[in-house]
């Protein structure tokens, strides 16, 4: 189930250079396909959020392993209003359990994740739900963060981190806009694939 | 322009006023002005959001950052935020807790919390 689980052919395909500067070119994009599409006007915000977040996961982690392939993006809009973001980087993979995908997002992106990034890597607990846990933030863990926050308001050491920290936050956001998610290993090569879906109206 | 910065003193306090989109092509501006003002000696930060039109997980990431260097230098950084759909993602993020956030620049700078 999720938004991963339909098969049928993508009806738009983007494909964006992995940098920051076309993550707007997807937002903008997503909100012209789901109001196209018949997405009710409320969820549009939800729609810009959540591709935006996912675009911005994607791009850094194509940064952060030296990724030049494009981030592709497709949008469907049989039954349901469907958006995948396929990266390219480099993932925990293996586990193809949507939960232990979602873990892996996290977890195996910042144990895995290149020299350039140890100082990122190392503040992450500062605002990573998951201290004490076994790793991973499930996007059940949501409420935690502010937990965590409200326990140690000295969060990560400035200006370092910041993507961890977008990283961790970016997961809180789509995990609570986002009631169809799914995170799955992308289907040939390395990558990952986040599947999201909005219904349609009539 | 994506993203407008502009900073204006009132009351002791330096108010940046942020407007445009904060994500994550812009935020490296935003983390810059932050980083600039602070550690040139403006200390006593209000970051007026009001005219905000979206704000990504980038720009959570560097507003957590700042208040996390004005404190680490004894200084203070607040928000002002009037709109209910930017709100929203502090809540669900839960950094409405850590935050102290106005609902008017007024406000901010009549707040002890603003140091």
């Amino acid at each position: 189930m999720g938004g991963s689980g339909e098969d049928a052919a993508p009806t738009v395909v983007l494909r964006l250079p992995a940098s920051p500067a076309h993550v707007r070119t997807a937002r903008l994009v997503a909100a012209a396909m789901a109001r196209r599409s018949g997405v009710d006007e409320g969820l549009l915000d939800e729609v810009r959020l959540a591709v935006g977040e996912a675009c911005a996961r994607a791009v850094r982690q194509h940064e952060r392993y030296g990724v030049h392939e494009p981030v592709t993006v497709e949008f469907g809009d049989r039954g349901s209003f469907s958006v995948a973001v396929i990266d390219r980087a480099p993932s925990a993979g293996g586990d193809r359990q949507p939960a232990a995908a979602r873990s892996g997002l996290v977890a195996g992106e910042s144990a895995e994740a290149g020299d350039g990034d140890l100082a990122e890597v190392s503040l992450m607990p500062s605002l990573d739900p998951t201290v004490g846990r076994p790793p991973g933030v499930a996007v059940a863990d949501v409420p935690d963060i502010g937990g965590q926050a409200r326990r140690r308001p000295d969060l990560a050491a400035p200006w370092r981190g910041l993507n961890a920290t977008a990283d961790s936050l970016g997961l809180a956001l789509l995990g609570a806009v986002v009631q169809d998610l799914a995170v799955t290993p992308a289907a040939a090569g390395a990558g990952t694939r986040v599947a999201m879906s909005w219904p349609l109206e009539g | 322009v994506d993203l407008t910065l502009n900073t204006r003193t009132q009351a002791d306090h330096t108010v940046l006023e942020v407007a445009g989109e904060v994500d994550v092509y812009t935020a490296p501006g935003l983390r810059d002005r932050v980083s600039d003002l602070l550690d040139g000696g403006q200390r006593r930060l209000v970051i007026d959001l009001g005219g905000v039109e979206f704000l990504d997980s980038t720009g959570l990431g560097v507003l957590v950052a700042g208040l996390n260097r004005a404190r680490e230098i004894g200084g203070s950084l607040s928000l002002v935020c009037p709109q209910e759909r930017v709100l929203k993602l502090f809540r669900i993020t839960g950094l409405d807790e850590v935050f102290t956030v106005h609902g008017t620049v007024d406000e901010a700078l009549a707040s002890p919390a603003a140091g």
